[in-house]
């Protein structure tokens, strides 16, 4: 795995066998233009046990805006999986604006978590219903909701899932989404410039309606139907941006990418 | 309140001493509705009403005007998906609100159906809907909270009397769970025996359903506990017997625990299929004898007279009121005219049927004599005369019956000849069909049994007394020197030969004791039972909630005096402010009587469903709990409620139909009156209190078959008056676990007592299996042998002791220390900790290091087949 510089150039027919070999993992220490620097592969070619994270990261890296895209179901593809995948990229996505968000928001500006204030939300994190400030309500409720996904209970396998696990997508939505809303109505500049970027709420407001998680009228942030144009005129500048702001929050990811190219280094030393 | 009580017991107590004739079903529960029924008292009836406006306010809130059958498929599930986030929001009248609607769709949107099939309509489809939306597991996070925040403010005030306004939201939630956990436990039961109508869609559905939640209670309950829904059942009970929290709705709590094992361990069919494919493990041969599908066509037997209660009817009341009971009871014969018809055929049958019983086990009988006659050695050789005088007894006994019974009608006159014949040619067929169960058995009902240590005393027994030596440990085939007839006999008990599951638990845990390391789990399955999981859940605090259980179950068996320190039982049913109205106070005598009811019929079926399931598991867990048991005297418990007077306890008015839900709030409500409420409702019988009863006596006959020294604690306890009062309940199943439990302690009750019981001797004969070996009817030598219960306890003790510390603790501290093979598993490997095991250098630069330590070297691995003595001492050394 350490050596796959020394194929370069050596043998022209195998340029083909090179992006075969291609290690798809971010090094510690790699600077923000090796992010995630390698080409894309088809679904059906990717052979790990975690092809739908990696094909949903590779949609997305590839335009995050174009929302439409990321959440086509492929075919022949289990819907439970691509979901839970889904979900599972949401939280992790929703870390970056989280970590925005913290330098404004903090428990002596907004003390309870809420949207419209209409109502304030119950942290499900502890023994007791609390009303958490509303950062350490996001943070509890990002805590809870990869706890969940990584339980072996409910999720022992990301390839074969049980349908009572599918069903505990619902309420793990429901609560990541308070997250979108406070985000909307206290924090609208971080919101905006964030949304702009990854079209994250975009996405997933599309994919609750879309498998029917959540209802209509709970969603009360309004998403913008022309961002898709602007999205093709994505700035370089922003996709650095964004880069940086993927990095920030790199610990989990790296950790999924550790798996991710887990098999492929075992296979070469066998080969 | 006390008052009422009272005298409502005095009327059942009057009612009549005698049970009249009815079919009776043993099940694991009772119907859907009336489990559902049962759930609610009726105190809580205002709440059904609140349940219906909260839903109603928020459903005009979104969807204007409409009502939710008006909905499409997708706006009801919105609708859900909406509640269910609003029971989330911190303001506390918007979450209790969302949680009463969600309760009003469990409740089957009563107000808009208009009978009880549409109810069941909406019902199905309701519970389906929420339980899609993953409302079990909300509502169960839900109800965690509303516990945790009541540990906060606990009141350990002991004086003070909790009402149904303090667990007012904790009832909510758990009717929520109660009724999504039941509706999806017995649909399918309720579909088969016909009594719902669902499409072939909906079956499927509550299938697949069934089978998601009945794993979700299988494993620990929320993502963040590692505990079980039921043992977090168990552990609320505790609290409530022990550090005081009475305002929890106890009712509630036991009826959920008991569905939850109910629904995960299995019912009765399950738990006979489980006992087989054990046996199949364990290389037994699989029992076909379903002792449920025997009882239920058992018939009853007619009950024995009872001399005391004659004695004291003659002694205690003047002529006149023994005519009245004649008149009274010939006046509700002519009330129901078409009973009295059936009564008296089924009395015909009864008669009759005794009569071919008593010929065909006079065949029976010879027939056993005459294949093995001489194989009874001399010392049972009287048995074939005395097998003909208790037939005679029989007879004589059974026309004494008729005779004495002075409340029933006029007995049938004897039995025609032509049915005679028939039974005599059925009992032929019944000989030659051996064992079929499908046959109405005009033979005995089941197939005698002997235990292979029975069959080896029984051969030392004839070594002894031919060979004039006997301890051939453990030969159970060398017949030199015995005699044709014993070979017969040996033959005998060989067919009839039966090996329990317990004896080869029991033989495999000796084994691991003697060789604990190579010994191997035979049933390696069992690590993933349901049992299983929950024994090792319970396991340390299971004494402590046997005797909350058997405390409460004190204190709901009725006629007990309250004492100081006794429960409160009824948070979930006092109101706030008791009204002096006569037809509430009224109400409320019954509710409370009623809750008590159905509190032991809870209890009864938790005990007697972990006994039964723990002992398929392995016979130590049930040895283990029944123990505890028995050292929180349960025993003499269960004897004192069936001192009371047990027909009317079966015969209890405590209900009333058009209280129960659903009826209370589907269709126009008819007026009730107190005079309604004291007269309570048709039925011959209370389903509930039979089924405790069954229960108990069950519970009872566990704890003490085999055990020399508890069934000793029945004869000084005196049980036998008590049993014998059963017996006078004219139902199959419930006389046969009281026999039973009679023809374990006969040999201790004395020649006298037997002659004086002959009809209950000859139904003991009737009714209950026969070991061939055990001299139950005629024994009495036993008595002088000695019995010490504690060393007999200890003994169990000592082995129960030895298991568990082998199954459950050898992780923490093991037998052998340094046997404990080491773990080489990789996967343990990778999911220890192993910051600081490597240096932080290393961690940093190991890449470095397998560049220069191993890409780098080249290794020969074809060395390693050539044949070079070089290489070969490389690699060995």
């Amino acid at each position: 795995m350490v050596k796959q510089d020394s194929y370069d150039g050596e043998f022209d027919e195998l340029n083909n066998v090179k992006s075969l070999l291609f290690i798809r993992r971010n090094r510690p220490g790699c600077s923000a233009k090796k992010w995630n620097d390698w080409p894309d592969e088809d679904l059906e070619e990717m052979e790990s046990t975690l092809a739908v994270q990696q094909y949903i990261q590779q949609l997305i890296k590839r335009n995050p805006n174009d929302v439409e895209t990321i959440l086509q179901l492929p075919d022949q593809q289990d819907e439970g999986v691509w979901k839970y995948e889904h979900v599972r990229q949401f939280c992790l996505d929703l870390n970056l604006i989280t970590v925005r968000l913290q330098q404004e928001c903090t428990p002596t500006t907004c003390t309870q978590m809420t949207a419209t204030e209409q109502w304030i939300f119950l942290c499900a994190a502890h023994k007791n219903p609390k009303e958490c400030s509303a950062i350490d309500y996001t943070r509890h409720t990002l805590d809870g909701a990869a706890c969940l996904l990584n339980s072996s209970r409910y999720f022992p396998s990301r390839v074969n899932l049980k349908d009572s696990s599918v069903q505990k997508l619902g309420s793990v939505c429901r609560r990541i989404y308070r997250i979108f809303s406070h985000a909307y109505f206290h924090h609208r500049p971080i919101y905006d410039h964030f949304e702009k970027e990854t079209s994250l709420c975009k996405r997933f407001t599309k994919f609750v309606t879309k498998y029917d998680l959540m209802t209509s009228d709970s969603l009360i942030v309004p998403i913008d139907e022309e961002t898709n144009d602007l999205c093709s005129s994505n700035t370089e500048s922003d996709k650095n941006e964004q880069i940086s702001s993927i990095q920030e929050n790199n610990l989990e990811k790296t950790q999924i990418e550790n798996e991710n190219s887990y098999h492929k280094p075992s296979d070469e030393s066998e080969a | 309140m006390k008052d009422i009580g009272a005298r409502r017991n005095r009327r059942d107590s009057d009612a009549s001493a005698e049970v009249p004739d009815f079919s009776f079903d043993y099940n694991d529960s009772d119907t859907l509705d009336n489990e559902i029924a049962e759930w609610y008292t009726y105190s809580e009836e205002p709440e059904f009403v609140w349940n219906l406006n909260a839903f109603n306010d928020l459903l005009n809130k979104h969807y204007a005007g409409k009502k939710w059958k008006d909905l499409d498929v997708k706006e009801k599930k919105s609708h859900v998906l909406r509640l269910l986030d609003y029971t989330e929001i911190g303001d506390k009248k918007t979450r209790d609100n969302a949680c009463r609607s969600i309760l009003y769709l469990c409740q089957g949107t009563f107000s808009e159906t208009e009978n009880i099939n549409e109810y069941h309509t909406n019902l199905f489809e309701n519970i389906s809907l929420l339980f899609d939306c993953d409302t079990f597991t909300v509502f169960l996070e839900l109800f965690t909270f509303e516990i945790n925040n009541l540990n906060e403010n606990i009141s350990v005030d002991s004086k003070y009397a909790p009402c149904i306004a303090d667990n007012v939201d904790m009832r909510v939630i758990l009717s929520v769970l109660y009724t999504i956990l039941e509706v999806i436990r017995s649909f399918e039961n309720e579909y088969n025996s016909k009594r719902i109508f669902a499409n072939q869609q909906m079956v499927l559905k509550y299938q697949s359903m069934r089978s998601q939640l009945n794993n979700e209670l299988n494993k620990p309950m929320l993502a963040r506990s590692n505990e079980l829904l039921s043992s977090y059942l168990f552990q609320l009970i505790n609290k409530f017997c022990n550090q005081n929290i009475i305002v929890l709705p106890i009712k509630k709590i036991i009826l959920f625990l008991w569905k939850c094992l109910l629904f995960t361990l299995g019912g009765l069919d399950e738990a006979f299929c489980l006992k087989n494919n054990y046996r199949k493990l364990f290389n037994l041969p699989i029992i076909n004898e379903n002792p449920m599908i025997i009882l239920s066509q058992m018939l009853p037997a007619t009950p024995p007279p009872n001399p005391v209660d004659i004695a004291n009817e003659f002694q205690f009341s003047n002529p006149n009121s023994l005519y009245k009971r004649k008149k009274n009871t010939s006046e509700t014969n002519n009330s129901t005219n078409g009973l009295t018809k059936q009564t008296k055929g089924i009395d015909n049958d009864d008669l009759s049927l005794t009569n071919g019983i008593n010929n065909s086990s006079g065949r029976v009988t010879q027939f056993v004599l005459s294949t093995s006659n001489d194989t009874i050695d001399s010392e049972n050789s009287d048995q074939i005369g005395m097998e003909t005088d208790k037939k005679e007894d029989n007879e004589s006994s059974s026309v004494d019956d008729s005779e004495n019974n002075t409340t029933r009608p006029g007995s049938p006159p004897p039995v025609p000849n032509e049915e005679q014949k028939k039974v005599l040619e059925a009992a032929n067929d019944a000989l030659s069909i051996k064992f079929n169960l499908s046959y109405q058995t005009k033979s005995l009902p089941w197939q005698p049994k002997v235990r292979s240590s029975e069959l080896e005393a029984f051969l030392d027994q004839e070594r002894k007394k031919f060979l004039g030596y006997g301890d051939l440990s453990n030969d159970l085939d060398t017949l030199v020197g015995l005699p044709n007839p014993i070979h017969e006999s040996v033959r005998i008990l060989r067919q009839h030969l039966y090996n329990s599951l317990a004896d080869e638990q029991i033989k495999l845990e000796e084994k691991f004791l003697k060789y604990p390391l190579s010994t191997k789990e035979i049933n390696s399955l069992a690590l993933e039972s349901p049992a299983e999981i929950l024994f090792s859940n319970l396991l340390t605090n299971l004494p402590q909630y046997l005797i909350c259980l058997l405390k409460i179950l004190l204190t709901s068996v009725p006629q007990t005096r309250p004492k100081n320190d006794s429960l409160q039982i009824m948070s979930d049913l006092f109101p706030e402010e008791l009204s002096g109205s006569h037809y509430l106070t009224i109400k409320l005598g019954i509710d409370t009587n009623r809750h008590k009811e159905i509190i032991i019929k809870a209890i009864s079926a938790i005990l007697l469903l972990l006994l039964k399931h723990f002992k398929i598991n392995h016979v130590y867990q049930f040895e283990f709990m029944s123990q505890h048991l028995l050292f929180a005297n349960c025993v003499p418990l269960i004897l004192k409620f069936f001192n009371l007077n047990i027909s009317s306890f079966i015969q209890s008015k405590n209900n009333n139909q058009q209280l129960d839900f659903p009826n209370c709030v589907i269709g126009t409500q008819a007026e009730i009156d107190a005079e309604d409420l004291e007269n309570g409702d048709m039925s011959i019988f209370r389903w509930r209190n039979v089924f405790s009863c069954i229960n108990l006596l069950r519970i009872l006959n566990k704890l003490t078959k085999y055990k020399r020294s508890r069934v000793m604690m029945l004869v000084i306890f005196k049980s036998a008056p008590i049993l014998k009062k059963i017996l006078r309940i004219k139902q199959a199943m419930l006389q046969y676990y009281a026999l039973k439990l009679l023809k374990m302690q006969t040999r201790h009750l004395g020649r006298q007592w037997r002659k004086t019981n002959m009809s209950t001797m000859s139904a003991i004969y009737q009714k209950v299996r026969h070991r061939l070996n055990d001299d139950w009817a005629f024994g009495n030598e036993q008595e002088t042998q000695g019995w010490d219960f504690q060393s007999d306890e200890c003994a169990i003790r000592n082995k129960i002791d030895k298991y568990i510390q082998r199954k459950y603790k050898s992780q923490e501290e093991p037998l052998y220390p340094d046997y404990v093979p080491s773990d080489n598993s990789f996967f343990n490997c990778v999911k220890n900790d192993v910051e600081g095991l490597i240096p932080e250098d290393f961690e940093n630069n190991y890449e470095q290091w397998l560049e220069e330590e191993v890409f780098s070297n080249e290794i020969k691995w074809d060395s390693l087949i050539t044949n070079d003595n070089q290489s070969n001492s490389l690699i060995l050394f």
